[in-house]
């Protein structure tokens, strides 16, 4: 009778403590803290000293000793040897070993019993739930952790890359613009420009292979190209110097292609340098495209002293360079066709008279249709740089002939087709005036613009009374005899001949006279 | 800057910008001659107004003679000054 009460006292106190258990693995996910709260609760379970949870670790190999013997066989071991002692294994609803469940020296009896075995194995089949649960969150922690880098990465990473869309005055002597699409989080491809005084640096690159890998040397790359480029002002010294740096600091099976160049944006010329990298278009302002012939030298970090060719070209007002990664031309549809060469440059040929971004849209749009529904394979970067040349020069003048070479350096950046026309204006409405109104008091102002296609002179004297030198200069007979004709009114003629508009205001003692001449 | 020297068959050589600034130094070179005279503007860059205002001047001066210049090499911006301006019709030019 006594024993029997003993037994369901005992009954009752382990089913409590086994609730206990369950209720405290419930709301631990850690797996040390998990580990912790089984050897405590397990012991009051079963009335041992002491117990020892061992989770079986892929990089750690199974246990030794009974534990070990557990974890072999599966099975319960209850034993008495120096103490008393009995061990279970953890398995998974799914069949799973997970670890064993140890526990030792019974305090109220000289060895485990039966139902200290069945207790164990609920024990364990609690803390293989647990166990699972720890691991699973765990694991979607790590996972959460792993995109959050990752997404964090991709933000730094286009961080790193100049904004794409420049904001630029009006009057600027280039316009660009960049796009990027890694094919995932992050992307190998690179671009990098700044504006170095008179000269717009730029460059465009592609490190090999994809991933987290390729996205380290990208950020490597546009460093030493963003850090050599403000001491290197020769595109082929630039490429030496990251070439050097990037086979120093890449293994051996990473390379990067890659194109710079230094744009003089007083007179067009184009200095560059090819790493490997597929050739650039140029789009003349015409409408026609052409592909920049230029010296492929190696891929960068492949050889530490490659000599890199250095190379020249003059872009005209308008002209603009289109430069690209092989993503693009390598873009593939579900057929498994290439967009190609080809068709980028079919894209470009109908862009004539569009800015840069509207040519970057076409061309991304091109690819976007010929790809459809395939998933991006490579890393996509493209860059359009359209030189428009200095396009305002204003300066002030003293009223006298002697300003007249300072005059005629407003239009030394023109094209050779409206120079001329531009400067005999310049000087006969100049000269002109000073003859007209020596006794002025104030500077004469003149303003050279290039709005659209047209140049637009304007041209002040800031201290005159009403002078209109078209209305008033005295008419020229071309046709008359040499014995009739003067040289009067010659200068004013010339320039109603050779501009295509020319107006006349005046207002509070300023004169001004704006003259418009088409550029082809 | 107008460069004005003597060729070999005693043709007047002109090279750089006939402006404003440059007529004075040529009226004093073109209002002495007495005559006819071929000028070559191969190497001429520029010509205003100041410029065949002195050309004029000089052609005036040598037609009461019954002389006059003849002009060869005008080309592009230059030939267009001359036919705006009527002088292809005052001077003998080829």
């Amino acid at each position: 009778m006594e024993v029997t009460e003993q037994s369901e006292r005992r009954t009752a106190r382990a089913l409590y403590a086994l609730l206990d258990l369950a209720k405290a693995l419930s709301s631990e996910i850690d797996l040390d803290s998990l580990l912790k709260v089984i050897e405590e609760k397990a012991s009051s379970v079963v009335e041992a000293e002491r117990t020892n949870a061992f989770v079986l670790d892929s990089a750690r190999g199974l246990p030794i000793g009974v534990a070990g013997e557990v974890a072999r066989t599966r099975s319960v071991v209850n034993i008495v040897d120096a103490g008393s002692l009995l061990a279970v294994p953890i398995i998974s609803s799914g069949g799973e070993l997970l670890g064993v469940l140890q526990s030792m020296n019974k305090m109220t009896a000289d060895r485990f019993d039966d139902d200290d075995e069945s207790l164990m194995m609920a024990v364990a089949s609690h803390v293989a739930v647990a166990i699972e649960r720890a691991r699973f969150t765990a694991l979607s922690i790590e996972n959460e952790r792993l995109a959050a880098g990752l997404k964090l990465a991709s933000e730094i990473q286009m961080r790193m890359l100049p904004s794409a869309t420049v904001a630029l005055s009006d009057d600027s002597p280039f316009e660009m613009h960049a796009y990027i699409r890694p094919a995932k989080m992050v992307g190998g491809d690179l671009y990098d420009f700044a504006l170095k005084g008179n000269r717009l640096y730029f460059c465009i690159g592609d490190v090999s292979g994809k991933g987290i890998g390729s996205a380290l040397v990208m950020a490597l790359t546009k460093t030493l190209f963003r850090a050599n480029a403000a001491y290197y002002a020769d595109a082929a010294k630039l490429m030496e110097a990251v070439n050097v740096r990037l086979y120093e600091e890449t293994g051996p099976t990473m390379f990067v292609t890659a194109f710079c160049g230094f744009l003089d944006l007083n007179d067009g010329m184009l200095r560059f340098s090819n790493a490997g990298h597929d050739r650039p278009f140029l789009l003349r302002r015409d409408g026609t495209v052409e592909l920049l012939e230029s010296k492929p030298g190696l891929a960068l970090g492949v050889m530490p002293k490659f000599r890199y060719p250095l190379q020249d070209t003059t872009l005209a007002r308008g002209d603009a360079l289109f430069l690209y990664t092989d993503g693009v031309t390598e873009a593939t549809n579900a057929s498994e066709e290439l967009f190609t060469m080809e068709r980028l440059r079919d894209t470009l040929e109908g862009c004539a008279g569009d800015s840069v971004v509207r040519v970057l849209e076409k061309a991304i749009d091109a690819v976007d249709g010929f790809v459809e529904q395939a998933p991006q394979a490579d890393d996509i970067a493209m860059m359009c740089i359209r030189y428009l040349g200095v396009r305002r020069r204003a300066a002030a003048f003293d009223r006298n002939l002697e300003e007249l070479p300072r005059v005629m350096r407003l239009a030394e950046r023109l094209d050779q087709a409206v120079r001329f026309p531009v400067e005999l204006a310049l000087e006969e409405i100049f000269t002109n005036i000073v003859k007209h109104n020596p006794a002025g008091k104030s500077n004469i102002g003149i303003d050279l613009d290039i709005i659209e296609n047209e140049v637009v002179i304007t041209i002040t004297d800031f201290d005159t009374p009403r002078f209109d030198p078209i209305a008033d200069a005295p008419e020229v007979d071309i046709g008359q005899t040499l014995e009739n004709r003067t040289a009067g009114g010659l200068g004013i003629h010339l320039v109603k001949k050779m501009m295509d508009r020319i107006e006349y205001s005046h207002q509070n003692r300023t004169g001004t006279i704006t003259l418009r001449k088409r550029m082809n | 800057m107008l460069d004005i020297s003597v060729g070999e068959n005693d043709e007047i050589i002109l090279a750089g910008r006939f402006d404003a600034a440059e007529a004075e130094k040529a009226r004093q070179i073109f209002l002495n001659l007495t005559d006819a005279k071929v000028v070559d503007f191969a190497r001429l860059d520029y010509i205003s107004s100041a410029g065949l205002g002195v050309l004029l001047a000089a052609q005036k001066k040598l037609s009461e003679r019954g002389k006059g210049l003849r002009l060869i090499n005008v080309n592009g911006h230059i030939r267009d000054v001359f036919h705006f301006s009527g002088f292809d019709q005052i001077f003998e030019i080829g």
